[in-house]
């Protein structure tokens, strides 16, 4: 599968494992790596204890959540100066633990724009500003953060992850308003010996730190750019773009026009796609071009539509053959491949029993009588006009 | 008194059921909802409808039997007495203090005593023999008494059109 389709326009990749000789040596390190897996599970809810319990101001904090993150596979690595007057980061998205990586080398906090319990956030270290309320409040909020609390804030603009070799997405403008001084930085993420990448498209964000735990390390570099000052009469919009092409600059890729909401899109999108193929598959029979389930509300007319093309087939028949399909085409194929078999003396036959006492009963009977009386009324309409 | 109507409507629609009328079928569309009704009806023999099967809609207030129900056709239907929309005038339908046409008695009107079963043929025999004084559908009523052989033929398409037939050519 190659990594560059049109709905993804290279942005994000659609194959865990870029070359063949990754997968083989996946495949190999497999029994290994589910030891690992299974010793940093427990690793993992430690780390966690220790996180919640040493907060982010305390010093020892950094050097224990290190180590325990480096057991788990988890290597930041810095490069660059850190400048310690700035309260907002900005930097790119290529990983579900982007924010942890740039939190083991400076604490900082990541305003939370899922809406998930309180609890979670907190042990995960996000800060509620509001984002749910509108862009407003979150901007207000965070304004209030910096002054107030000795935290920085880290922000990822792109608001959503790519594969970080093509191009960044679109940047949202909230960070840029909360501050007029702002250090970006780049994120780089490697995996020695297993080029996995981090993120695929459509994956959800256990999927990518499942992986994380899997493999033997990944290394996520942080390089810190030059602080940026907004100038004086320099619109946010302009500052905004400043700070990207910073960043893309340094990574060597492009500025592109896709926001985070395309992104979400495109992931909807290859999903269904997949989603679709795999159907096509398992049925080789049906066509794999795009296929719309009828509304049950319209199986009648369909059925009546089929039967102007089909008149040996029963209406009966093929409405209960909708019912299993729900799907005009198929329905036609089977008609033609005979699986839906023309009238029958035995559909008559069934007409004649009596009804039962249930509602449930009575619907099925009233479905079967209602296209026995269309279609006995139509031979006898036929008949009448033949005679003519 | 919603209560009172679904024991009502349940009635109906065993008694449909198991003595189903010639040429009439009523079920409700679904088990979930029993106030809105599906049913088919058959044109009457020997007119211009004959053998067309007609699909309807019939819709029940919540103090059913007392007010009178709606019903609609949801096929296109081209009759002295049916809108455009395909909702149905005829006084059966009509409670006995409203009368839009001024032309009914209310001896024929909605009451209580009156069924579904009652509204299809009374249905049925609108179908067979139209008041073009009362008229719903203009053009229709016009045509009815002025040029009976394009009004069979409109009538003839619109049964072909039930029966999944095609269409003749005028």
């Amino acid at each position: 599968m190659s990594t560059t389709t049109p709905l993804t326009a290279g942005l994000f990749s659609t194959n865990r494992f870029p070359s063949e000789n990754t997968n083989t040596r996946v495949t190999l390190y497999l029994p290994i790596g589910c030891i690992i897996f299974i010793v940093r599970i427990f690793l993992g809810l430690q780390t966690f204890v220790a996180a919640c319990v040493l907060r982010k101001t305390h010093a020892l904090r950094g050097l224990v959540l290190r180590v325990m993150s480096a057991l788990l596979g988890i290597v930041a690595t810095s490069s660059g100066e850190k400048d310690e007057s700035v309260r907002v980061f900005v930097a790119n998205h290529i990983s579900c633990l982007d924010h942890m990586a740039v939190d083991l080398i400076r604490p900082c906090l990541l305003p939370s724009v899922w809406d998930i319990p309180n609890v979670l956030r907190w042990l995960f270290g996000y800060a509620d500003l509001g984002v749910r309320s509108g862009r407003g409040e979150l901007v207000r909020q965070a304004r209030l953060h910096i002054k107030s609390d000795d935290l920085p804030l880290l922000a990822l603009p792109e608001a959503a992850m790519t594969n970080g070799k093509k191009a960044l997405l679109r940047f949202s403008s909230w960070p840029f308003e909360v501050s007029d001084r702002i250090q970006p930085c780049t994120l780089r993420l490697s995996r020695p010996f297993f080029n996995v990448e981090s993120t695929i498209i459509g994956a959800s964000w256990w999927q990518d730190t499942l992986w994380f735990l899997f493999l033997p390390c990944t290394i996520i570099n942080v390089k810190w750019l030059p602080t940026m000052q907004r100038d004086e009469n320099e619109s946010m919009d302009s500052f905004r773009d400043r700070v990207a092409q910073a960043i893309a600059n340094e990574l060597g890729i492009e500025l592109s026009n896709w926001t985070s909401a395309d992104a979400v899109e495109a992931a909807k999108k290859y999903r269904q796609e997949t989603q679709r193929l795999r159907i096509a598959q398992g049925t080789p029979s049906k066509p794999t071009t795009s296929r719309t389930l009828i509304d049950p509300k319209r199986m009648d007319e369909v059925a009546m539509r089929i039967k102007q093309s089909h008149p040996t087939v029963a209406l009966l028949n093929i409405r209960r053959d909708l019912e299993k399909t729900k799907d005009m085409q198929s329905t036609i194929e089977r008609i033609k491949n005979g699986t839906v078999k023309p009238i029958s003396t035995a559909e008559h036959l069934s007409n004649k029993k009596s009804p039962g006492s249930s509602p449930n009963e009575w619907h099925s009977l009233y479905e079967e009588r209602k296209w026995t009386m269309i279609e006995e009324n139509r031979a006898k309409y036929l008949q009448k006009h033949v005679e003519d | 008194m919603a209560g009172y109507a679904l024991k009502r409507l349940m009635t109906e629609y065993r008694e449909l059921t198991l003595h189903p009328p010639d040429g009439i079928l009523a079920a409700p569309v679904d088990e979930e909802n029993f106030f809105e009704w599906e049913c088919l009806i058959t044109g009457p023999e020997d007119t211009c409808f004959a053998n067309g099967v007609f699909p309807a809609r019939i819709s029940f207030p919540q103090d059913y039997p007392l007010s009178p129900p709606k019903m609609r056709f949801t096929c296109d239907l081209f009759h002295p007495n049916i809108y455009r929309d395909g909702r149905v005038c005829i006084s059966i339908l009509h409670a006995p203090g409203d009368d839009p046409t001024g032309y009914e008695t209310s001896s024929e009107r909605w009451s209580p005593v009156q069924s579904v079963e009652k509204i299809l043929l009374s249905v049925v025999s609108m179908l067979a023999e139209p008041n073009d004084e009362s008229a719903a559908n203009v053009n229709a009523a016009k045509m009815w008494r002025e040029d009976r052989v394009k009004f069979n033929q409109i009538a003839d398409n619109l049964v072909r059109k039930t029966l999944c037939l095609p269409l003749a050519d005028s």
